[in-house]
């Protein structure tokens, strides 16, 4: 379970919004070792991303994330706005 | 001549090689000595090739004919790593129907890749959501991530 904090750079209401995200928490590894093998691993992040709706509810997010133990993450994020679209 | 090789070597053994990542034991900063010593994971190969750091019990290496990830994307790996990471994404998007907590403003899926310059590289699936608080752009974002390594490690 990571918590993050997220800050909107550009405009919320825009097309594209870029972000920014600060947080930790636990993020669980799974081996194949011996069969399957659960580990829980902490760490911090900050991250960088950028969401552009598609749609009217619907947004793809790139987003990068750099941590530590030491990693670094490329991710895309699809996310469903759960509020009604403006008229 | 020898000896002035051996003497050399000795520099380059005590050289630190990596932050650990790249051997399997992030975190850590090895020598290329403590590599092929203490971190005989997949990533052992990375470590030299010496005779001399290669001890006597050490287990044969198991390389992966592909890539992780490509043996990943073609899913022969899939089904059983990927059981746990997807109970975490189902909680995640379920999270929002429990009446008691504050209703998202989204729901997000996210799947990536973690460390890909490295050895160490993983797949990351993950589901949260995120509140907006504020008209300034500011958000909580609770997330369950997981990373998953899709190759055997051996020790």
């Amino acid at each position: 379970m990571v918590l993050s904090l997220v800050k909107d750079i550009t405009r919320p209401t825009a097309k594209r919004v870029w972000y920014t995200s600060t947080g930790g928490g636990v993020i669980y590894r799974v081996r194949r070792q011996s069969g399957r093998n659960l580990t829980a691993v902490g760490g911090l992040a900050w991250g960088l991303g950028m969401k552009a709706r598609v749609g009217k509810r619907w947004k793809l997010a790139p987003q990068v994330r750099v941590g530590f133990a030491p990693n670094i993450r490329f991710e895309l994020c699809v996310s469903w706005d759960t509020r009604r679209p403006g008229p | 001549m020898a000896e002035w090789l051996r003497a050399k070597w000795a520099i380059v053994e005590a050289m630190p090689v990596d932050l650990g990542i790249a051997s399997g034991c992030p975190g850590r900063i090895l020598t290329r000595g403590q590599c092929a010593a203490s971190c005989r994971s997949r990533s052992y190969e990375a470590c030299p090739t010496l005779p001399s750091l290669r001890q006597p019990n050490d287990s044969p290496l198991t390389v992966p004919s592909q890539t992780p990830i490509r043996r990943l994307v073609r899913g022969r790996s899939v089904p059983r790593t990927c059981r746990g990471p997807i109970i975490l994404v189902l909680a995640a998007l379920a999270a929002p129907a429990i009446p008691c907590q504050p209703r998202p403003d989204e729901v997000r899926f996210a799947v990536g890749m973690a460390n890909p310059f490295f050895e160490a590289e993983q797949a990351t699936v993950g589901g949260g959501y995120r509140m907006y608080f504020g008209n300034r752009g500011w958000a909580l974002e609770p997330e369950y991530s997981a990373a998953i390594v899709p190759y055997e490690v051996k020790t």
